[in-house]
């Protein structure tokens, strides 16, 4: 073996370490996360610069068919989903009132999925007080065509954020302490 | 155990409706590539379903194709698809127990006396009962399970990922849930149910009104069911079966095929959701909704026999999944490049699953050797066979060291990493190494064929211990943090394993070498006076020495710091000392004159059994700090193969010393 093989050799095999270092020096793509999802993930909040928000048409209690993007556009707000019948709402519910009362820049869009009106009507008479603000607006989708269908919201309360420009900024899923987030937002 | 209860619930509640037909190949070219997250790394279904569908069948061989078709019945069509022949017993009285089984249940449709395979149903119906004995051998350590047990177990582990995996997509399956029409008119909040609720996602609007009038129904009357009315007992029925089809969704938590939007634009750097994982963990988002309705569409055609439909369903998911729709990922221009990076390694994924460059090396390297076996059968004074084969035996050897390279390649493409970093990649590095040095001595040494002959009969047998690992695990697998560099997996790693590469040359060398001596002798030659064939065995042991010498030091360095220690007696560190010892004593006996050519031949040989220790070996003992590394089921083979070596390396050294002796004709060494 002469001295040309050895030097050819040891090319080959710096050019192969060379090229995998200098190739793949990006990050490695480690494992992703694969964490348990069995469990409700109850007060998670998600927050990033989201996609634009899927507009819909829903009746409010008086039968009066409102547009989504034409009550958030230019304030954003919320998009709150809910029901009578689910029991954390029955906490929430007055807060998130008491929380749109308080903040009236903001609009917030409460879609109930209650399939009768009356039992909307029945679970306001037992836990609002006052009447409600005029920046919270329920808006009532019995067969679930918006929150299930367009928001895919299983597991009640959800709280969708919304922007002026009515894109998505985060999401809330289970119950929101909203007197701490009032007092978040007023602190410097 | 709650598998065996939900199994039986896929089997009956959901087998509304039938497939019409058949999918063909070619209506699966979108399913097959849309992504999942499994293991860790976003791979094609494709992938998936094979990864399960040979780990089911114990066969590392199986079509891709088969593999995607039984996915698909899997999901869209779980209680046909469970009494699909899936699962191999390989334990004898695991199987007859089985067998045994199935005889006494009067079930026709489980009793196939003449499949070899069984299917989902069959195994329910055998774990029926056997919840504790389970649970048992699971509190037990590997080592202390019979071989029955164990085999028990791992059938059982393999049956509840089928289960899960067939529960996939049951949000969205017609259901066949039972309701008197009693009990609907009493408790159901709209009058037009029975048109509204065909699958679970669409019950699970009028759940909470029937759980509500269940739970007043049991606190008036308590909770025995045969206290209740008819229209009662149908409700707790019901309720009951909502229950069951949720607790079988919380375990099927494997069909990750759903992006976690809500965690950012990145797809790889977030986590993904099963369909059921969404729906119960309320990630929810609006892109979902229309990416599932795509998915639902793929269930009514596939249910339907609608190849058309089924095949624009599943363009579409894929098109939504990879943002490919109109403005979905405008003024994010790093998820587009995420995106795009996704799209292009699920089509190379598909590439590499569908050319399968590793078979492809190994028929090459078969059809080199036996056309190098014409050369060599051929007579000498045939000059156009023998250039003809030669030729032939050059372009195969050629094709297969390509193969090799081309898997490597695209393999550190999927995974962006180097090419060494898990036990199957070792093995193909070493391989193409083995055989692209040998093919350069070929080339530089007059074209002799057996240069060309041994490094592909290495690669080859290398090739064929490789496809070993292929059928329990994903061999594009996700890197362990502690092996998470870059640059150490390009420097000591590549050093290391091609240093074993060069140390299997060695080995293969020195076999020609005794059996080019013998066949010599047998024929009465005289030996050559160069010897060159041995002159490179004797070099590339140097060179395998200097390259195994180099690659520990430097795993000490990375040891240190990821260890905190330079040197710790580990057994891969053991091991790789073991090599070099091996190397430099038989260098140091030749360099003091102590060992003749033969005896330090005959060393060489048994390299592969050191090599083999030192790669394979501790990875057995299941103890030391390379964790990732341990594996097991292959002490019997390394067993096998080390007697079968000694055998053959004394058998050579043997022959040739009593050819030697008998006929005087040796070296002088």
């Amino acid at each position: 073996m002469n001295l040309n093989a050895i030097i050819i050799f040891l090319v080959i095999l710096l050019a192969l370490l060379i090229g995998s270092l200098v190739g793949l020096m990006e990050p490695l793509q480690i494992r992703l996360s694969e964490q348990p999802e069995t469990q409700i993930k109850d007060g998670a909040a998600y927050e990033f610069l989201g996609d634009p928000m899927p507009d819909f048409t829903l009746q409010n209690l008086e039968g009066e068919a409102l547009q989504a993007s034409t009550l958030l556009e230019g304030k954003g707000g919320f998009v709150h989903f809910w029901a009578s019948w689910c029991a954390p709402c029955v906490v929430e519910f007055p807060e998130l009132v008491h929380y749109a009362a308080q903040n009236q820049d903001q609009v917030i869009l409460a879609l109930s999925t209650d399939f009768k009106k009356e039992d909307i009507e029945q679970f306001l008479k037992r836990h609002i007080q006052n009447d409600l603000p005029r920046n919270f607006v329920i808006l009532h989708d019995p067969d679930g065509q918006v929150s299930k269908g367009q928001f895919q919201t299983f597991r009640l309360p959800e709280t969708v954020t919304v922007d002026a420009d009515l894109n998505m900024r985060g999401k809330y899923i289970g119950v929101v302490d909203w007197a701490s987030k009032q007092e978040d937002e007023k602190s410097p | 155990m709650v598998a065996i209860v939900f199994a039986l619930a896929i089997m009956t509640i959901l087998s509304a409706g039938a497939a019409k037909a058949n999918m063909e190949e070619a209506d699966y070219r979108h399913f097959r590539k849309i992504p999942i997250l499994h293991e860790g790394r976003l791979k094609p279904l494709e992938s998936f379903a094979a990864i399960h569908y040979r780990w089911f069948q114990g066969d590392a061989g199986i079509q891709k194709d088969r593999a995607v078709d039984w996915l698909a019945k899997m999901v869209f069509e779980p209680s046909l698809a469970a009494f699909l022949p899936v699962f191999e017993v390989q334990n004898p009285a695991l199987d007859d127990a089985i067998f045994k089984k199935l005889k006494d249940d009067d079930d026709d449709r489980l009793r196939d006396d003449a499949e070899p395979l069984y299917s989902m149903a069959q195994l329910t119906v055998f774990f029926q009962g056997q919840e504790a004995r389970l649970n048992k051998i699971a509190g037990m350590a590997q080592a202390e399970r019979s071989e029955y047990a164990q085999s028990l177990y791992q059938l059982s582990e393999k049956y509840q990922t089928a289960l899960s995996i067939s529960a996939s997509l049951s949000l969205f399956l017609p259901l066949d849930l039972q309701i008197s029409e009693m009990a609907v008119k009493r408790y159901a909040p709209v009058d037009d149910y029975f048109e509204n609720a065909k699958s679970f996602m669409d019950l699970s609007a009028y759940e909470p009104a029937f759980r509500e009038a269940l739970m007043a129904i049991i606190q008036d009357k308590g909770d025995d069911i045969q206290s209740f009315d008819e229209g009662e007992q149908s409700l707790a029925q019901l309720v009951f079966s909502i229950d069951q089809i949720m607790a079988g969704g919380k375990r099927a938590q494997l069909f990750k095929i759903l992006p976690a939007y809500w965690e950012g634009q990145d797809l790889y750097q977030k986590n993904w959701l099963s369909p059921w994982g969404q729906y119960l963990s309320g990630q929810g988002h609006p892109k979902h909704a229309r990416y599932l309705e795509q998915w639902q569409g793929m269930i009514k055609a596939f249910r339907s026999g609608d190849r058309l439909a089924f095949e624009t369903h599943s363009q579409q998911a894929l098109d939504m999944v990879l943002g490919r729709h109109a403005g979905a990922q405008d003024g994010f221009e790093e998820a587009q490049n995420s995106v795009d990076q996704l799209a292009f390694q699920l089509n190379v994924e598909i590439l590499y699953n569908h050319l399968r460059p590793t078979n492809k090396a190994m028929i090459f390297y078969v059809m080199a050797l036996l056309f190098m076996a014409g050369f060599w059968v051929g007579h000498p004074t045939r000059q156009k066979w023998r250039y003809t084969t030669k030729m032939l035996a050059w372009g195969f050897a050629i094709a297969g060291g390509f193969m090799q390279l081309l898997a490597i390649i695209i393999r550190m493409i999927l995974l962006a990493r180097p090419p060494v970093t898990t036990l199957y990649e070792s093995i193909l590095f070493v391989a193409a190494i083995a055989f692209w040095f040998a093919f350069f001595l070929y080339q530089r040494n007059e074209r002799d064929l057996i240069y060309l002959a041994l490094g592909s009969a290495a690669a080859l047998i290398l090739s064929v211990i490789s496809s070993v690992f292929l059928v329990e695990q994903d061999s594009l697998q996700m890197l362990v943090a502690v092996l998470n560099t870059n640059f150490w997996l390009a420097t000591h790693v590549l050093i290391i394993t091609a240093g074993y590469g060069l140390c299997i040359l060695t080995a293969f060398l020195a076999h020609g070498w005794f059996i080019r001596k013998i066949i010599y002798q047998k024929r009465g030659l005289r030996p050559e006076k160069r010897d060159p064939l041995w002159r490179i065995t004797y070099f590339m042991a140097v060179f395998a020495l200097l390259l195994t010498s180099v690659g520990t030091i430097l795993g000490g360095i990375w040891a240190d710091q990821s260890w905190g220690r330079f040197w710790g007696w580990d057994p891969k560190e053991n091991g790789a000392l073991l090599i070099v010892l091996w190397l430099a004593w038989l260098i140091h006996g030749r360099f003091s004159g102590a060992m003749g050519k033969k005896a330090l031949t005959a060393g060489f040989t048994y390299l592969n059994v050191i090599v083999g220790l030192a790669w394979f070996g501790v990875n057995l003992l299941g103890v030391g700090l390379h964790s990732y590394g341990f594996t097991s089921g292959i002490a019997l083979g390394l067993i096998g193969f080390i007697i079968l070596q000694t055998i053959v390396t004394a058998g050579l050294w043997g022959g040739y010393h009593f050819l030697e002796t008998k006929k005087g004709l040796g070296d002088q060494s």
